[in-house]
């Protein structure tokens, strides 16, 4: 018995030529979000060329490995909102975690034992502001972005208390290590290439399927037995941990502290998310993206700087960068919805 | 139809006994006893409210009861979430359709029980294997379980959704308006599957607004009113009016009310060659003074579509012409000047046209807040006496403008968004499935007001997917397929054209193939096609 | 429940933000004596006025649901372009003044179309439209220190006829317009069922484009006067002067019970949030406490009071006009 019941048609499901049926099926993956890391990382390919084009010698390993130091707190950061941003949330807190970690970093970081004992504590606190904020947001259902407004106030607050000034010092040993190789292949890409492997990892677990679930429609993953505030926990858990690795990259970067280091890198967190393809609707995105998101912010700010132009171009380019690329995906997705048919 | 003393000496399989819940002073449930046995498909009715959600969820772990019990085979059965509940051999497929849109098939069908691979991630290829299986062990073919569950169909996810209960093997399954999206060859397939559930030793529990399908497919009814189970029967122990008494509480003398008035001749609304968007492709039709022009249709065959262009909400191409001008509609404000209302009720009945928290005057005057404005302000004084003749006619609630419109039931609440746009002089109204999920007594209490206005010389424009109402209430139907309108009935069966459920579901499903993606419920046995050209 | 009795929980938490002024004032006073002698509490008055403005901005916006995160430096440019352009010159402010509003206005109306028109999300428009503006005033400046103020906004901020500073009677002139906007005039109506419901809203006729566009014009120039007023008060301009309004803004609006998801809410109340900061603010110096402090204090502030009004009230079904429909035609 059949009927044609306004089902929308699909790729797959009719006989077609051996050719066509291989088209028709790239041309349904296309259809799915995954075009767009691909695209952010097109774009960054493109940076990367126009970079190498004003600054010779920019494709070497070394250079290429100063690129990616450069971009690991961006990048480590953009992990973790990215988490975040899945569950249809925003973690503005990151800044203030940031700027705490690097505090510490600046006055306890005296020799070997004390550097990993309080990076330990950098990364304990991260959690555990993620923790507080997954609480709130989770069971006192408040809006992710006050909440995480108020504890960005709150770290950045206590980050002043420590450090009131920019300053400080970390251990040479401890900053140096970033510039380090091994097997001929810097540190920092080794990080970044770790980092990437443990999202294609996360990303298959169930954990990461509820998180997933919980931003694309929380009702519906209430129903089908996901416990949302835990899930709202690892998710900002993660975020806040991320924050605390970024401010221990960023530490061996700058070698010193900063109380306000925190706050300019919100915009770009939330931006190397968006631009790596990540809807800010929740449901829809990869870290995959995200690194390629950071590299290309700080690609921007690299040829921005090559050129001569003020580095205040950056953060005016920046804050254009974040709305053109949620037009983008906005109009990405309705352009995908539109070639589905609509769905129905 | 089996016998009493054939069901009656199955074994119970989900007995609850006693519960109560209470939200917020309301009680939802006041000791409510019910059980379902091995082998029966038992049909639960009632109306809004009357607590057979509540219920559901309570079983499936949802809620918690405050009082009562509920027992699994005689073990106390408290499950903490539906996906233990489903583990423990209850599946409920809820009204709401607790699918992840972002998710592919597969994923939501195994979510949270998906296979593992050795490092603790998902087995996507053995997952895929296993939806295949399913698929086929269930009959059901044409739905790719590699698909975002977001490209499909509202009633393709609602297949998904069942399936996803039936692939855990439960004991019990409880359908709630399971049906609701459902084209009628996908009714007959779960009414085939349900029944072979039933063979096979499992317990259904079947709920259902629409009285036919609960009456065709049941064997003992159950009727909640109020929170209270107010009577159980086998089926053919009780008619259809006797059910619906026991729902009310009392005899309800007619759902459908008495046709008194006639259309005039006069066309207020003559559209032609209108599409929109890829669903609407282009539709005529003239509406007169006074009339009520009902549409059906299959989900996504244009009839949003229509809805929306005819009110500005999305861009339209083709011609709208208002009592004699054409009109220009591209936004509701734009809509409104021209004469038009819209009360659309979106699938999940979250904000229904109203704001719940504001008052009735509030609500009302929102559309019409220029009449009341004098020096930049508003005059309460003029507001109040704009409104009360609306509210006097429509006689909503108890005719005090201060009432918050959130305190009202379902009919006031309508009466209030018909209310508000009667204030703007709107003469043509459009209603789009005013009555999906509405107990029968706010569906007369809006019948009875729409029969009101025609006769006041209102134009109605009329969407259901409720076929006995589309052949009761208006005076003309058009069925619309693939964005056209493909028939045309007027009321009263004896006509040669008159309007018959039969005859509207063979239209709905007719027309020529444009079968791309077809879900076919494969029977077990060869069946006839179901009108096709 | 009736109009009446809505009304009544309603001024509950107005009631409870003002007690909370009056319970720190008279604590200031314990602690230190002098704190409430008139000059001391008309600087009260005064930096709460601040607070006050920019929350009169904040709280519109929040109304509909949004938020603005750009105040801070829309609020910095207008006062350094005030400096740099009068160069002390009075008279110059009879042109600079509207300029500096009507650019506001067009900031204002950028992040206002950004989320009306093309869907962005108020958070990241207006964030991404602080960091546009911070950007350019940088550029503009090259990061250098402002320049002095002209003599009648010194004036205007700083005196006083008797008792009571010209600039309370303005802020309280800039109150009850903003009350009476919202209680009593049709926009006022459309803009709260806006902020309850957009798709009830448009359906009923609401232009809620043109509503959201209109709060986010408010508050960008609330945000540009408060910068002209600051310049005036403070007697010059400097980069950074704005950073603390954003915190401060969203606090008030929290402590006067305004709901964050929209749709509920008033001036009065916040107000009493920005009264209460200020006094907050004046009292962790004496307290010993430094200035870090008030960061986390504002945070804990913004946490308590948004817990609070949640725990009081059920939160509303808030509905995305665009993302519902976008589903239904799905």
């Amino acid at each position: 018995m059949t009927a044609n019941l306004g089902v929308q048609p699909g790729a797959g499901d009719r006989w077609r030529p051996p050719v066509r049926q291989v088209a028709a099926d790239i041309w349904a993956r296309t259809r799915s979000a995954d075009v767009r890391p691909a695209a952010a990382w097109v774009l960054t390919l493109i940076l990367l060329f126009i970079y190498a084009g004003l600054q010779p010698g920019t494709l070497s390993t070394s250079s290429l490995g100063i690129l990616a130091a450069d971009t690991l707190a961006l990048a480590t950061l953009g992990f973790g909102q990215g988490v975040v941003i899945l569950t249809a949330g925003i973690d503005l807190s990151v800044g203030g975690v940031l700027a705490l970690g690097t505090t510490i970093a600046a006055t306890h970081f005296t020799g070997t034992a004390t550097t990993l004992l309080w990076s330990v504590v950098i990364l304990a606190i991260g959690t555990a502001a993620g923790l507080i904020n997954g609480v709130l947001v989770g069971r006192l259902r408040l809006q992710p972005f006050i909440v995480t407004l108020a504890t960005w106030s709150i770290f950045d607050g206590i980050a002043l208390y420590v450090l009131p000034v920019a300053g400080g010092q970390v251990p040479g040993g401890f900053s140096g290590w970033i510039n380090g190789s091994a097997a001929g292949i810097p540190n920092s890409i080794w990080i970044l290439i770790a980092l990437v492997a443990v999202w294609l990892w996360f990303r298959r677990m169930r954990a990461a399927r509820r998180i997933y679930a919980v931003g694309s429609d929380r009702e519906a993953a209430r129903i089908a037995g996901v416990r949302i505030v835990p899930t709202l926990m690892t998710a900002y858990a993660i975020s806040g941990l991320c924050a605390g690795g970024a401010a221990l990259f960023y530490a061996m970067l700058t070698a010193s502290g900063d109380p306000t280091s925190g706050d300019g890198l919100i915009l770009p967190s939330v931006a190397a998310v968006v631009i790596g393809g990540t809807s800010l609707f929740g449901g829809q995105g990869s870290f995959v993206g995200t690194v390629a998101g950071a590299l290309t912010l700080t690609l921007l700010g690299d040829v921005i700087f090559a050129v001569h132009l003020p580095s205040y171009w950056t953060v005016l380019a920046d804050g254009l960068l974040l709305i053109a690329a949620v037009l983008a995906g906005s109009g990405l997705q309705a352009l995908q919805v539109r070639r589905a048919g609509g769905g129905a | 139809m089996p016998q009493l003393n054939q069901i009656s000496q199955r074994e119970r399989l989900l007995t609850a006994n006693g519960l109560s819940k209470a939200f917020a002073g309301v009680h939802a449930l006041q000791e409510v006893s019910f059980d379902v046995r091995g082998g029966e498909v038992h049909a639960l009715l009632g109306e809004n409210g009357a607590g057979k959600s509540t219920l559901v969820k309570v079983i499936s772990g949802v809620l918690r009861a405050d009082g009562g019990e509920v027992r699994l085979r005689d073990e106390p059965f408290v499950p903490r979430d539906p996906g233990a509940s489903l583990a423990a051999g209850v599946g409920v497929v809820f009204q709401e359709l607790p699918l992840i849109p972002d998710l592919t098939v597969m994923e939501n069908i195994f979510f949270n029980r998906q296979p593992l691979s050795p490092l603790g991630t998902v087995a996507r290829r053995r997952m895929r294997a296993r939806a295949d299986e399913l698929f086929a062990s269930i009959g059901l073919a044409g739905i790719n379980p590699t698909r975002q569950l977001r490209d499909l169909s509202v009633a393709a996810r609602q297949l998904v959704a069942i399936a996803k209960v039936l692939a855990a093997d439960p004991d019990i399954v409880v359908l709630d308006e399971a049906t609701s999206a459902l084209g009628p060859s996908e009714v007959a397939w779960l009414f085939e599957r349900t029944r072979a559930l039933a063979m096979a030793g499992k317990g259904i529990v079947f709920i259902s607004h629409r009285l036919a399908e609960a009456d065709e497919i049941s064997d003992r009814v159950t009727v909640l009113r109020n929170g209270r189970n107010v009577g159980t029967w086998t089926g053919g122990e009780i008619s259809p009016d006797g059910l619906i008494s026991a729902m009310l509480g009392r005899r309800l003398e007619q759902l459908y009310p008495e046709q008194h008035s006639t259309p005039r001749d006069e066309t207020v609304l003559a559209v032609r060659e209108l599409a929109a968007g890829r669903r609407l492709q282009g539709v005529d039709f003239d509406l007169r003074r006074g009339e009520i022009l009902g549409v059906c249709g299959l989900e996504g065959q244009g009839q949003l579509e229509l809805f929306l262009s005819l009110y500005g909400v999305i861009r339209s191409r083709g011609s709208i012409v208002v009592e004699g001008e054409p009109r220009r509609l591209r936004s509701p404000r734009d809509a409104l000047r021209a004469g038009l209302g819209l009360a659309l009720v979106p699938e999940d009945r979250k904000n229904e046209g109203i704001l719940p928290t504001l008052s009735v005057r509030e609500n009302i005057s929102l559309p019409s807040l220029r009449r009341v404005r004098r020096l930049g302000l508003i005059d309460r004084g003029a507001e109040r006496q704009l409104i009360a003749p609306v509210i006097g006619d429509l006689r909503i609630g108890r005719e005090d403008p201060e009432q918050l419109v959130g305190g009202l039931s379902g009919g006031n609440q309508q009466k209030v968004i018909v209310g508000k746009f009667l204030l703007t002089g709107a003469k043509i109204l459009l209603f789009y499935d005013l009555t999906r999920g509405v107990d029968v007594g706010t569906k007369a209490e809006i019948f009875k007001m729409m029969e009101q206005l025609a006769a006041e010389g209102y134009a109605i424009l009329f969407y259901s997917t409720d076929l006995a109402e589309l052949v009761n209430v208006p005076h003309r139907t058009c069925v619309m397929f693939d964005g056209r309108i493909v028939a045309e009935f007027v009321r009263g069966p004896a006509a040669q054209d008159g309007a018959t459920q039969e005859k509207l579901v063979a239209a709905m499903v007719g027309g020529t193939s444009r079968a791309d993606d077809e879900i076919h419920p494969v029977a077990s046995e060869p069946t006839e096609s179901e009108g096709k050209p | 429940m009736t109009t009446v009795t809505r009304s009544l929980s309603r001024n509950r938490a107005i009631l409870f933000g003002y007690l909370l002024v009056v319970v720190l004032a008279i604590a200031g006073e314990i602690v230190s004596s002098g704190f409430l002698r008139i000059n001391h509490i008309d600087e009260l008055i005064i930096s709460g006025g601040f607070i006050a403005l920019v929350g009169v901005g904040q709280t519109f916006v929040i109304l509909t649901g949004g938020v603005d995160l750009s105040i801070p430096w829309v609020l910095n440019t207008s006062a350094v372009f005030l400096t740099l352009w009068a160069k002390g010159d009075s008279a110059k402010m009879a042109w600079i003044v509207p300029v500096l509003l009507g650019g506001a206005a067009v900031i204002g109306a950028v992040n206002g179309i950004g989320v009306a028109f093309l869907r962005i999300p108020p958070i990241i428009m207006t964030l991404g439209m602080s960091s546009v503006v911070e950007g350019g005033l940088l550029l503009v400046t090259n990061g250098g220190s402002g320049q002095n103020a002209p003599g009648a906004a010194v004036y205007l901020a700083t005196h006083r006829w008797g008792p009571v500073p010209v600039l309370a009677v303005l802020w309280l002139a800039v109150l009850v317009a903003a009350t009476v906007i919202l209680a009593a005039t049709p926009f006022g109506r459309r803009l709260y069922a806006t902020g309850l419901n957009r798709r009830v809203a448009a359906f009923a006729g609401v232009n809620i484009q043109l509503v959201t566009v209109t709060v986010y014009v408010i508050s960008g120039i609330a945000a540009a006067l408060a910068g002209i007023a600051l310049a005036g008060y403070v007697g010059q301009s400097y980069l950074g002067m704005g950073d603390p309004y954003l915190f401060a803004s969203v606090a008030a609006v929290a402590i006067g019970g305004t709901s964050i998801l929209g749709g509920s809410g008033n001036f009065v109340g916040t107000t009493a949030g920005a009264l209460a900061l200020a006094v907050l603010a004046a009292l962790l110096p004496i307290l010993g406490l430094q200035p870090a402090a008030l960061e986390i204090v504002y945070g804990c502030v913004i946490l308590g009071a948004v817990a609070l009004s949640s725990a009081r009230k059920g939160q509303p079904d808030r509905t995305d006009l665009s993302a519902g429909l976008r589903r239904r035609l799905r």
